[in-house]
């Protein structure tokens, strides 16, 4: 009876603020909410019967999460988890509002969600994890947390609280020092094989430490071709292909196998599960095409300076109509300047609230730009209206702030629908 | 030939403070005096030439705990370079590393609360913008002779651009036959970028 007004509230909320912002308002209801039930996010997490599922750490946490929810759901679980750009607090209460009873019960039989490394720390204190999965520490994230040290600190607390198990990335010397640390008692580890990996470091950050050995792995990708993908896992195989290009996509798909057998045991059925990895849409903003008045544009979102270099190295360059759109929610521009920009010549269209800031690392690279313009919607106009590529498709890369613009602006109303 | 000087380069980019040493060097290029970039790490001896300008970035604590002892062992070497004419930048913990190393730098530095956000100061009838996140008891911007540090990220001299064409000029002042032309569009074309960039900034800063 308690959160009943309290959802209510909620529920209204959502419903105005849609109104007036279509696309939109997916954080503001669940801010009020948190404010009125602070309670009410502990009390509906411990209320699933199979327990709590955490993908934390700082790269692949949608990715991994969309692929454990989809072989989970596949196995015919009832999942509970929340939307990719839902994966703080104030998010998950969002989430409570759409799906929960108004007792604040979400029906399902276990929840599978990711959470950035300061929020999985504190919700775990709340509710106990069954499995944590931590998939790497990068050198990002600097304002909140400036050292990976802390990072570590966070994670190894979240990893630490798990009931059953915890999944470990084995190509993270971040993640083996938290094992170090914590004495982590049931473990795997997941990882790519060093001669798929290559000189690749995913952008890990350097401990600057002596090196751990890498433990045995329980699961690891054994080759990669474009998409094609192949894991051992248990003493067997599964090829399938991943969602989008990339290596960070093949880590994302073995750690979310891991995780998913993890949470299945017995019941844990690799073809089915490479099936469904197989048939996985590509995730939006991470390198979908969608088709807007008739031609077709990628929507690439870039994050960090991890995501923002991974994405830049996997775009097939040199692009011929590419659009770069930084918004407000980069509040230390600096670290645009940690992304190496010299394989990029040109640039059709920079824009969004840090357009003078992108545009100025640019510059200064001899990145060549043809129209710069802070306002997204002239930008995102003008970009449209060039003349197709004679090869590939038009591509934007665009920060969280500017994706959730210009979906309100090119008319994408439920972020449901465009999320996938 | 201008040497720009790089210290630590694996270890002290955290905040995409190299983009300082980027900016002399393309402004140089697009200027076509003649510029070398040079990397000193751990352990190397250091270069037999004095470098014109060095570059002694922002890393994180574990960064430190790798490069600390060599730096107080060259501190010396870069000292005498200043007194010849050398011009040295240190960012926020490097500027904080050379304190208890470098004559005339207080021996310790207290700590305060952190702070995250862009700060602008008056540098007499100049300002300097740029984007403050440290705990470090230490004034945002300071030069002592040929010594410039800050806390401030952006990198400074990318938002600053006449504390970058200052830096020049010292430079040019010693080797006036390098200035050939200038590829003026470029020079125009960053300083609008710098302008907004700034402009934006010191707006954040006052809010």
């Amino acid at each position: 009876m308690l959160y009943l007004p309290a959802i209510a509230f909620g529920r209204f909320a959502r419903v105005a603020i849609r109104r007036f912002r279509p696309g939109g308002g997916s954080a503001l209801p669940g801010l009020l909410l948190s404010k009125v039930a602070p309670k009410l996010l502990a009390k509906s997490l411990r209320s699933f019967p199979q327990g709590l599922v955490v993908i934390t750490g700082s790269a692949g946490k949608s990715t991994t999460t969309k692929m454990v929810v989809a072989i989970a759901r596949a196995h015919g679980l009832h999942v509970f988890t929340n939307p990719s750009t839902a994966n703080i607090r104030q998010g998950f209460f969002s989430a409570i509002i759409e799906r929960s009873n108004l007792f604040g019960r979400i029906p399902g039989d276990i929840a599978i969600l990711e959470m950035d490394e300061g929020h999985a720390e504190s919700i775990t204190a709340e509710v106990a994890p069954r499995i944590v999965t931590l998939l790497n520490v990068l050198e990002d994230q600097l304002d909140r947390f400036v050292d990976p040290a802390l990072v570590r600190e966070k994670l190894a607390e979240v990893a630490d609280r798990a009931t059953q198990t915890v999944l470990l990335n084995a190509d993270d010397q971040n993640i083996l020092l938290i094992d170090k640390e914590k004495q982590l008692a049931e473990k795997q580890f997941f990882g790519i094989a060093s001669n798929v990996l290559g000189e690749s470091d995913l952008g890990v950050a350097p401990t600057y430490l002596s090196e751990i050995a890498r433990p045995k792995v329980a699961a690891e990708v054994a080759n990669l071709n474009g998409k094609r993908c192949t894991v051992h896992i248990a003493e067997r195989e599964a090829i399938f292909d991943l969602p989008n290009r990339g290596m960070h996509y093949a880590l994302d798909a073995v750690a979310a196998l891991s995780t998913a057998a993890s949470i299945l045991g017995d019941q844990f059925d690799l073809e089915l599960a490479e099936r469904v990895l197989n048939e996985l849409p590509p995730v939006f903003a991470r390198g979908e095409t969608v088709t807007i008045n008739g031609q077709e544009v990628e929507f690439v979102l870039v994050q960090n300076p991890t995501s923002f270099q991974l994405n830049l190295d996997n775009l097939d360059l040199p692009v011929e109509r590419l659009m770069i759109a930084i918004g407000r929610d980069v509040h230390d521009p600096s670290w645009l300047w940690t992304v190496d920009f010299s394989k990029l010549s040109r640039v059709d269209v920079v824009s969004g609230y840090n357009c003078a800031e992108i545009a100025l690392r640019l510059a200064y690279e001899n990145v060549e730009m043809d129209f710069v313009d802070e306002d997204l919607f002239v930008a995102i106009d003008n970009f449209l209206a060039l003349p197709a590529p004679a090869a590939g498709v038009k591509t934007v890369l665009f920060s969280a702030d500017a994706m959730r613009r210009l979906r309100r602006h090119l008319g994408f109303t439920s972020p449901d629908e465009v999320e996938r | 030939m201008i040497r720009l000087l790089e210290l630590y380069p694996e270890h002290l980019n955290l905040n995409g403070d190299r983009g300082n040493l980027l900016v002399l060097q393309r402004r140089l290029e697009w200027a076509q005096v003649p510029v070398q970039t040079f990397v000193h790490r751990a352990g190397q001896p250091m270069p037999a030439t004095r470098p014109d300008f060095v570059l002694l970035g922002h890393g994180s604590p574990a960064a430190w705990r790798q490069v600390y002892g060599d730096l107080a062992r060259i501190v010396p070497q870069l000292e005498q370079w200043m007194t010849e004419g050398t011009q040295v930048l240190a960012v926020s913990s490097g500027f904080a590393a050379l304190h208890g190393l470098v004559k005339g730098l207080k021996s310790s530095i207290d700590r305060r609360e952190r702070t995250s956000k862009f700060v602008e100061v008056s540098i007499g009838d100049q300002s300097v913008v740029g984007y403050l996140n440290s705990d470090l008891e230490l004034e945002p911007f300071s030069r002592i002779e040929n010594l410039i540090g800050t806390l401030l990220h952006g990198p400074v001299l990318a938002k600053n651009v006449w504390l970058a064409d200052e830096i020049i000029e010292k430079f040019l002042v010693a080797k006036p036959e390098l200035v050939q032309t200038l590829q003026v569009e470029k020079f125009e074309q960053v300083a609008k970028f710098a302008s907004q960039a700034s402009e934006l900034a010191s707006e954040l800063a006052r809010e």
